[in-house]
């Protein structure tokens, strides 16, 4: 079976680069599958899960907040906003450090900085949650 | 004139004081290399984005994109405005808020972006609006700029400035700081212009305006974590000249007082000696 090469960026890091067997990426307007020899084609992502099917047939799944891809003869590019692996998501800690945030938001000043701050935390941590639970959902399919 | 004793002392705290500033200095080169690290990786993702722009960009008519046109008919302009969180870095803090007291004389209606906490210190009572204020540390990540960008974007979409400025300090080299003034917001065409035009063969879905519409916000987001980095790694940069800097004046004020002790020593030494002599002379006659 033909290999595409696919290159995975992140506005802060290059995270994948490597040759992988398949790639299906929630595009704008639907799913869609990449195999070697597509059409060259470009999309924006919408926000959903990536599965990548590596070379040796195991599969990965990815979940990103939207994003750009393009497919040209040589190789797939992927450009997400923000990329969590499966096994980077520790559910357990992020549950635990959402309530925090909360607890800390209700005895504060709405005023003071350390709100906001406290407040974006909380919005990480929560879109952490989110990717976790997409992929969860994605499984079970 | 000053005791043996005083003296000893400054040159004790002297010596103290140039051991902070060395630790500094070695903290800064290493924070430096991390933040150029950053800077690079970043590269990738930016690249690629401006890329395919400048493939899609010719060719297109720029009244169709609200981001590519000035909101000529309004006056408020929005300001970003670039500093460190942290002092202890010679002028670069100063030189950054100089540049803002200028555009702030200059132009009345502001909606200020700041991001560094010096520069929200020093701008608070100037009783401006501040419309967002983050830190500036190394924590800062693409949520938060996602948050700038989204803001600052949506309310250009709502026509609520006239354009978006930023000021930030660009890295060069650690030796040289240079201020940056950009207008982020219209974006302009002809700097993305630049390199290779020719258009591929591609497919667009949906379409290439929604494409490229998607990929100016993009852009911009870019631009702005860029900005933050660059202006992260300069920030150490500066700062690592600075404390070699103080580290060196130490070591100056270390000698001259070294100096000093060892000529009152003397002088403490002679002038006993001289009363020896003198007593001595005195028993004798």
């Amino acid at each position: 079976m033909k290999l595409i090469n696919l290159d995975i960026a992140t506005p802060e890091k290059k995270i994948f680069s490597g040759k992988v067997r398949e790639i299906t990426a929630p595009g704008i307007k639907g799913e869609f599958g990449v195999l070697s020899e597509h059409a060259p084609f470009t999309t924006i992502l919408a926000p959903g899960v990536v599965e990548i099917i590596y070379e040796d047939g195991k599969k990965e799944l990815l979940a990103v907040s939207g994003g750009y891809i393009e497919v040209n003869r040589e190789k797939v590019i992927l450009l997400v906003e923000t990329a969590q692996k499966e096994e980077e998501i520790d559910i357990e800690t992020i549950k635990r450090r959402k309530e925090e945030k909360e607890k800390l938001l209700k005895g504060k000043d709405k005023k003071d900085i350390d709100y906001d701050k406290t407040q974006i935390e909380l919005f990480k941590e929560i879109s952490k949650l989110k990717a976790y639970e997409t992929l969860q959902r994605r499984k079970k399919v | 004139m000053a005791t043996l004793r005083t003296i000893r002392k400054r040159i004790k705290s002297a010596k103290n004081i140039q051991q902070i500033t060395r630790a500094m200095k070695l903290v800064a080169a290493a924070k430096l290399k991390k933040a150029q690290e950053r800077i690079l990786s970043a590269r990738v993702y930016a690249d690629k984005i401006k890329e395919v722009i400048a493939e899609l960009i010719s060719g297109i008519e720029e009244k169709e994109y609200p981001l590519l046109c000035e909101n000529t008919e309004i006056k408020k302009e929005a300001f970003i405005l670039i500093t460190s969180d942290k002092g202890l870095c010679g002028s670069f803090n100063s030189n950054l808020l100089k540049e803002a007291i200028y555009k702030l004389r200059e132009c009345n209606d502001l909606n200020l972006i700041l991001i560094g906490k010096k520069g929200f210190d020093y701008l608070k009572k100037f009783n401006k609006e501040v419309e967002i204020f983050k830190y500036n540390d190394k924590r800062i990540d693409w949520y938060d700029i996602e948050e700038i960008g989204n803001l600052v974007i949506n309310n250009y979409l709502k026509k609520k400035y006239k354009k978006v400025n930023l000021i930030y300090s660009e890295f060069q080299s650690s030796l040289q700081q240079k201020i940056k003034k950009e207008v982020i917001l219209p974006i302009k065409v002809e700097e993305l212009k630049q390199g290779k035009i020719e258009k591929r063969d591609f497919l667009y879905e949906p379409d290439e305006k929604t494409v490229l519409n998607a990929l100016l916000e993009k852009y911009i987001k870019t631009v702005l974590l860029r900005v933050i980095l660059e202006s992260q790694a300069s920030e150490h940069g500066v700062r690592m000249v600075s404390m070699e800097m103080a580290t060196n004046n130490a070591a100056d004020i270390i000698k001259s007082l070294t100096l000093l002790a060892n000529k009152t020593r003397q002088a403490a030494i002679t002038k006993e000696i001289l009363e020896i002599v003198g007593g001595a002379e005195a028993i004798k006659g």
